[in-house]
């Protein structure tokens, strides 16, 4: 299954403990230049914490995380990111006393020396977003949930990474603006845009995503290509609510 | 009149000016990491000493002492994070805080050591001009603070907001975790912050020396609660409010000591520190805005929580709680009643009843700290309360003991209830702030009510405890008031922890852990923190009162601030709530020093030092928090 080119990135049998509690066991994936990976899985399945092992917030105990031919488990936050990640946060974590603008600006720190280039995408972010252009001056904690997410959409996006992070966007917000975000995620993976997501609303990343995997108590419990799952009756049963 | 009310303007600007800068440091390190650096105060006295040993030992010339100064508290700022907080940074959210008070209280011990405990004129090397404009002046030196104040806060305030050092340190200041995640280096950051608040420190240690043509090793605690109060009127983490906080303090006390009196200076100035708690919590420019989404740290993300004992890391770790039961009080009481038996030497009767106490005064720290949640910075005020009170029944009115200490004690049980007020609304830091306002402002009212304290010269002819239900048998000699003493606190801390098994304690530490919960579980919470403060007071005032009886005489240096900082640590050293091991920590340390008397001078740094690494090794206390 794995093509000639090593994948941008891949997850080897990683382990995650919480203290006395492991959160994972043995999870392997990949995500190649250009795919949109999902991971599913319901409450406590371990896919957000997949997505954190990437990232460098928890460490793994066991498995290794290559990403562009380097290893990268166990390393800082500021490092993974700094290698060419971008994420946006479970939550939204807006910083809600900046405004819209520094928001945004903060997105871009890893590359903060080129000037230009930040300029340019920051004027992309604000054709893509009206709303936040209306309200660039505005504090990011007075915008609505729906906003906010759209500022994360926008500050990761300014991060300009090869691989894109992202932690249930439609979390908490309404149908409306679950359509606009991935309205929006759409368009990056039209762009050619490596993401990687994580996501709760199954339905609706089977759709975006190329391939999807499906954790259970922290082990992987199915993959395969996303068109494939949607029609797993498994699959429909547990998360598309089919009877 | 009108000159020289412009002139006290001038002064107050100049006063406040230094205010400010301190009040920045406690806001950068506020706004990066949600401490209370008490150690701010130590940055500053050490900043102005090193400038000291620069222009007096090395005959620097003041402005290369002064750059010598600030790069070596950056330094320390910089190594006090290292030190005391970074290994501290998943534990209970109270430890960080108490670790920078340890660390306050080693660097004040080691200056008094190493330039000693007296003051020091500084030399100010250029001849002070004053400019006259009538009947007002203004001095070189007030220019020279204003002008250096000045540029250093809108220094800092350009920084802030427009570099990208400045930004990455406030999105670290408000969501470190989504910092972290666009590729901040957040703990550089942090040190940053702390290296700033160093410089700081330096600074204003500095521009006091010039003002006051003085250094001395005590300076720190003042100068740092008055920065602290100014940060709080600006609005804790915000960096204009800092300096606008500074100048309103420092105007306001220069007219209350110009109009009012020299002794009202800092009476007012704490004064208007409760009242912007009660109307303005969030400071003069604090915002509001944010609030309707669950303030800044709700917006965030972050998990929002008032308890003292939860920590950022979501799990607790199960501590094993060590307590005496009701009965174990009065059993330890009795046991120690017996001592006279075994021994009738005046000094170690008089150590063990200074000891037996603070036992009571700490436990009724630890019932508002602990149990309730409510860090108390104040309570020696209540204890002054209690010492008085009994000092006037007993000697004015010619009270009988039974009657004057329980008069005593219900006249600070209403005042720490009537104390309490303001801080009903508070939680976490700010209601930290508001019992060190009550604690201040206690003391200057026994410093400055003269006609019923005497003030400074205190209370004399504390007449001994004469027991009317005795027929009037007076306990005149030091073992009969010892026995008082200990079945009196034994009876006091058996009932108190009775109170903490039922139910009244249950609610109090429901309050602590969650108030939000506790309001919508529909506990009267407000009026359960008045009860917990009357109960506390009742202990206070109760240990006042047998403290009055046996020194016969009160002055107000035995309830200052710093004691009462010091009481709050025994607290903690015990196991915040647990009644046991306050009452132990409040013992066993106040023994302690008498034993090492020898090493008198190195006692508040062993002390320090083993607060520090009771943070680390048991973050919950020697007996384990309840």
């Amino acid at each position: 299954m794995n093509t000639a080119k090593p994948a941008l990135l891949s997850i080897d049998a990683i382990d995650v403990h919480y203290g006395a509690v492991q959160a994972l066991y043995g999870v392997s994936l990949h995500v190649n230049a250009g795919e949109v990976v999902s991971v599913l899985g319901g409450n406590a399945s371990g896919k957000s914490t997949t997505l954190k092992s990437v990232l460098g917030l928890v460490g793994p105990t066991q498995g290794r995380i290559v990403l562009d031919g380097r290893e990268i488990q166990g390393r800082a936050p500021a490092d993974v990111i700094d290698l060419g990640v971008a994420s946006v946060p479970e939550g939204r974590r807006v910083f809600p006393d900046m405004s819209v603008d520094e928001n945004l600006l903060l997105g871009a720190y890893p590359r903060r020396k080129h000037k230009a280039d930040i300029a340019q995408d920051l004027a992309e972010v604000f054709t893509t977003f009206p709303r936040l252009a209306e309200r660039r001056k505005q504090l990011a904690g007075t915008l609505s949930g729906g906003e906010q997410q759209m500022l994360a959409l926008g500050r990761a996006w300014l991060r300009r990474g090869k691989l894109v992070c992202i932690d249930e966007p439609s979390m908490g917000l309404s149908p409306r603006f679950v359509d606009a975000v991935y309205d929006v995620l759409f368009r990056w993976k039209a762009a050619g845009q490596t993401i990687l997501l994580v996501e709760q609303n199954a339905r609706i990343a089977l759709e975006l995503a190329d391939r999807a995997y499906v954790l259970q108590y922290g082990h992987v419990v199915l993959e395969g290509n996303a068109a494939d799952l949607a029609a797993d009756a498994a699959v429909q049963k547990a998360y598309l609510g089919a009877a | 009149m009108l000159e020289l009310f412009a002139s006290q303007i001038v002064n107050g600007l100049a006063i406040g000016q230094v205010y400010a800068l301190i009040a920045l440091g406690f806001s950068l390190v506020f706004g990066v990491s949600n401490l209370i650096n008490f150690a701010q105060g130590a940055l500053f006295m050490l900043g102005a000493f090193i400038a000291f040993t620069g222009v007096t030992t090395l005959h620097l010339p003041l402005v290369a002492a002064a750059a010598l100064s600030v790069a070596v508290m950056s330094l320390l700022g910089m190594l006090l994070e290292r030190l005391a907080l970074r290994p501290l940074e998943n534990a209970p959210y109270i430890a960080p805080v108490l670790s920078t008070l340890a660390i306050s209280l080693i660097v004040d011990q080691l200056a008094e050591i190493i330039w000693s405990p007296e003051g020091q004129a500084f030399p100010v090397p250029f001849e002070e001009v004053t400019y006259f404009f009538g009947s007002a002046y203004i001095t070189s030196t007030d220019l020279l603070i204003f002008g250096f104040g000045a540029a250093a806060a809108i220094a800092l305030t350009l920084f802030l907001s427009r570099s990208w050092l400045g930004r990455t340190l406030r999105a670290t200041a408000q969501d470190r975790d989504a910092a972290a995640q666009l590729g901040v280096r957040t703990s550089n950051v942090k040190r940053l912050a702390f290296g700033l608040a160093g410089a700081l420190g330096a600074l204003s240690g500095i521009l006091v020396a010039l003002y006051f043509k003085s250094v001395f090793p005590q300076m720190g605690l003042p100068y740092g609660l008055k920065g602290f109060a100014a940060a709080l009127l600006g609005g804790l983490a915000s960096t204009p409010g800092a300096v606008l906080g500074g100048l309103l303090l420092g105007i306001v006390e220069t007219l209350a000591s110009a109009y009012i009196g020299e002794g009202y200076r800092d009476l007012v100035a704490y004064t208007l520190v409760l009242v912007f708690l009660v109307f303005r919590p969030q400071g003069l420019l604090g915002d509001r805005r944010l609030d309707a989404l669950g303030g800044l740290g709700g917006a965030g993300g972050a998990m929002p929580s008032t308890s003292v004992l939860s920590s950022s890391s979501s799990q607790r770790k199960a501590t094993r709680v060590l307590e005496l039961p009701p009965w174990g009080f009065l059993a330890v009481g009795l046991a120690l009643a017996l001592l006279p038996v075994a021994t009738q030497n005046a000094y170690v009767l008089q150590a063990v009843a200074y000891a037996i106490i603070f036992a009571l005064l700490v436990a009724s720290v630890t019932l508002v700290s602990g149990s309730l949640g409510i860090l108390s910075i104040g309570h020696m005020a209540f204890y002054g309360v209690g010492a008085y009170a009994v000092g006037i029944l007993a000697r004015n009115h010619g009270w009988p003991a039974e009657a004057a200490l329980l008069g005593a004690a219900a006249i600070t049980a209403i005042i720490a209830m009537v104390a309490a007020l303001p801080l009903l609304k508070l939680s976490g830091h700010t209601a930290a702030l508001g019992t060190l306002a009550v604690g201040q402002i206690g003391y200057l009212v026994f410093m400055t009510w003269l006609d019923v304290t005497r003030g400074p010269m205190g209370f004399i002819g504390i007449p001994a405890p004469r027991l009317g239900l005795l027929g009037g048998y007076t306990l005149a000699s030091l073992t009969q008031k010892f026995c008082l003493i200990a079945v009196v606190v034994a009876v006091g801390l058996a009932l108190a922890q009775r109170l903490l098994n039922s139910g009244i304690g249950r609610v109090w530490r429901g309050i602590r852990e969650d108030r939000l919960a506790a309001h919508a579980a529909g506990l009267p919470v407000r009026r359960y923190i008045l009860l917990g403060f009357a109960l506390s007071g009742l202990l206070a005032g109760t240990a006042g009162g047998l403290f009055a009886y046996v020194q016969s005489v009160v002055s107000p240096e035995s309830f200052t601030v710093s004691a009462s900082i010091l009481l709050l640590t025994l607290a903690v050293l015990g196991g915040l709530g647990n009644l046991t091991g306050a009452a132990l920590a409040g013992f066993a340390l106040t023994l302690l020093p008498e034993l090492l008397r020898p090493f008198a001078e190195w006692r508040m740094i062993a002390y320090g030092v083993a607060l520090l690494l009771m943070l680390r090794l048991r973050p919950n206390g020697l007996l384990g928090a309840r």
